[in-house]
């Protein structure tokens, strides 16, 4: 039994070395070659993006819970915007997001960076919030 | 010729196909030419069916990553868009060249099938194999579709048969070719994981396991796929995961719903082979100790296949559960290589050759009738309207290319639109333009701000995205919003005029 586990354990380091080994040496010959490629200093980049943060000490009815907690829409909000220098719509979409907080109406707020520069930015929504549009954008306004 | 005479002379050709089919010496030509036959008459059954609407606007998403992806895309790993792009470099951009090559792929995957079959079962149920793989919709309605989970067709099957391979001869030629298998599987798709997992599975609990492990084939096929797979996943690194972030974030789901995906993926895909499983069953009428062998034979051989199929099911049930996502049913497509080898392989399970004959047939034939229906599909389709937009795309990137030609003589390098009114209509433009999703511009990175005043763009939306069209508008000078109605015209009639805006940011070189 011992020596099977102590088996297994060596083909598994042994895989592991074998993966290792090989990606280090592919990266370090690829980039000798190539410089890697990197994301331009101007891109837009989502921090954190709420549905419903108005919600948070809401009660909602017997029967649902209050979801609402930081970040909720941080996913949905990163898959429109996230590495673009172009103007951005987050459309607040309850169908992907979801309703945190039932016969709650929910504001959005949706903070990002750009490029290397720390300054967050933030747009607000006020209640009810679904479906509607908050524009983001690295740009200097015109 | 009376109709007994006319089953008569039927009967005697699939006779002497089947013959030809179980002779060692003709089996391979006649069965390639059976695969050939294949490709054409489905190729044939999409042309006309879908004559009435335009490809699907997923084809279309593949074709403009073509136009831009390197070593990714900003959904998925960028394969697909590889074979795109070296198929309509030889091939013209019409729908019936991407209806053949979306059916090239499955037919491969089958090829590779009756390969594997031949290890596993005798003559005649080697072709029966094939046949109810062909009863699966996997290898015709939905592989017609290409997309990525079309892709991973024939890429499952050949690194399930380089691995099967080398884990028997533990030779170094198969174990690259497994690795290489697992590398173009996983460019193919990320949810590849999942066979990779099922593979190694079955490879750990086979009692062979010692003698492969202590080989250098493991490592070899390990080391192969690591190689191939690494400029992808530098790509990603430096592109913060965006691909994989992708996959996971686009189908959230709670602990609940993702079980509840789960169970509905295995049942679904019990769904999908229905057709063919409850054929053979009465092909061949199993007892018990049949269907116990069958689902869990003695012999290490046959053990090993059972477990590489069940265990991509039980481990894409696993990955859903841990992930917290939701899985879709169609996701199984690329699953099947082995389902026929599974089901016929137990020695107990025996098709007496009258109903091998009338399975051979029926797969043969099942094809010839979906051509013969194809026009009345056709017509059905026009009459009854596709979803988003799919029967206007070509006339849509026409009157847009109109458009853009009455304001200047620059070459159209961008087209703005939603999601699949973007994809959709890429494939139809003539000077094969950027695409810029105006509802995500994430997803289109290669289109950014500098781009858009340098080379201009088009854009056009339905009346509901136009809100957002006239913001980028504004914000970029672009012309008045020019209206156009399109309406499709189909053996003479005519569907609903849709109604479109496009406005063009004019070349800041004009």
């Amino acid at each position: 039994m011992r020596s099977a586990i102590a088996r297994t354990l060596i083909t598994l380091t042994s895989g592991l070395v074998v993966v290792v080994a090989s990606f280090w040496t592919t990266t370090k010959i690829l980039h000798f070659w190539w410089t890697p490629w990197h994301l331009s200093a101007h891109m837009l980049h989502i921090t954190e993006a709420i549905y419903g943060k108005n919600c948070q000490s809401f009660v909602p009815p017997p029967g649902h819970a209050n979801l609402v907690k930081p970040g909720n829409a941080t996913a949905a909000a990163s898959l429109v915007c996230n590495n673009t220098n172009v103007m951005c719509p987050i459309i607040v979409d309850v169908v992907r997001i979801g309703d945190p907080a039932s016969g709650c109406d929910k504001d959005f707020t949706v903070s990002w960076q750009c490029g290397a520069d720390q300054t967050i930015h933030q747009i607000h929504l006020p209640a009810e919030a679904a479906y509607h549009v908050a524009w983001v954008s690295c740009q200097a306004p015109e | 010729m009376t109709t007994s005479e006319f089953v008569l002379l039927a009967r005697n050709r699939f006779e002497r196909l089947f013959e030809a089919l179980i002779d060692p010496a003709r089996c391979e030509r006649a069965m390639l030419l059976l695969f050939g036959g294949y490709v054409a008459t489905w190729s044939l059954y999409a042309a006309i069916a879908k004559s009435s609407q335009d490809i699907h606007s997923d084809m279309g998403e593949i074709v403009a990553w073509s136009r831009e992806a390197v070593i990714g895309t900003p959904k998925h790993p960028p394969l697909a868009a590889w074979l795109v792009r070296a198929w309509f470099s030889v091939f013209p951009r019409e729908d019936w060249a991407y209806y053949l090559f979306a059916m090239i792929l499955p037919t491969v995957a089958l090829w590779i099938t009756w390969r594997i079959a031949a290890r596993y079962l005798p003559r005649d149920k080697r072709v029966v194999g094939i046949a109810l793989l062909t009863l699966i919709p996997f290898y015709n309605f939905h592989a017609l579709k290409f997309n990525v989970n079309t892709v991973l067709t024939p890429l499952w099957a050949a690194t399930t048969w380089w691995f099967l391979r080398s884990f028997e001869t533990r030779r170094a030629g198969w174990a690259m070719l497994a690795g290489f298998g697992a590398a173009a599987a996983m460019l193919g798709k990320y949810w590849s994981v999942v066979l990779l997992a099922g593979l190694g599975l079955a490879a750990l609990t086979d009692p062979r396991r010692d003698d492969y492990f202590s080989s250098p084939a493991p490592y070899l096929t390990l080391a192969v796929g690591t190689i191939l797979l690494t400029p992808h996943v530098d790509w990603m690194i430096a592109n913060q995961f965006a691909s994989f972030a992708y996959a996971v974030d686009v189908h959230p789901a709670t602990l609940l719903t993702a079980a509840r995906s789960a169970l509905s993926f295995i049942g679904s895909s019990l769904g999908y082979v229905a057709v063919p499983l409850v054929l053979s069953l009465f092909a061949a009428q199993p007892g018990m100790t049949a269907i116990r062998d069958t689902l869990w034979p003695l012999e290490p051989e046959r053990r090993i296949l059972v477990i590489a199929f069940a265990a991509q099911f039980l481990v894409a049930a696993l990955v859903t559960v841990v992930l917290r996502v939701e899985i879709n049913s169609v996701w199984a497509i690329s699953a099947m290589t082995l389902f026929p080898v599974v089901l016929l392989s137990s020695p107990l399970v025996t098709i007496p050759r009258s109903a091998a004959l009338r399975l051979m047939a029926l797969a043969i034939v099942f094809p010839l009738v979906m051509v013969a229906v194809s026009p009345i599909i056709a017509v059905v389709i026009h009459r009854e309207r596709v979803p988003n937009h799919e029967d206007d795309y070509q006339l849509v990137a026409q009157a847009v290319e109109r458009a853009w030609s009455a304001h200047t003589n620059k070459p159209l390098r961008i087209v703005g639109s939603f999601g699949s009114l973007v994809d959709g209509t890429a494939f139809y433009f003539a000077s094969q333009p950027s695409i810029f999703d105006i509802v995500s511009p994430a997803q289109t990175p290669w289109v950014d701000d500098d781009r858009i005043r340098r080379e201009g763009m088009a854009m056009v939306c339905p009346d509901y995205c136009m809100g957002l069209m006239k913001i980028y508008a504004a914000h970029y000078h672009a012309t008045q919003p020019e209206h156009v109605a399109v309406t499709r015209r189909y053996f003479g009639t005519q569907d609903t005029p849709e109604q479109y805006e496009i406005v063009i940011i004019l070349p800041q070189t004009q």
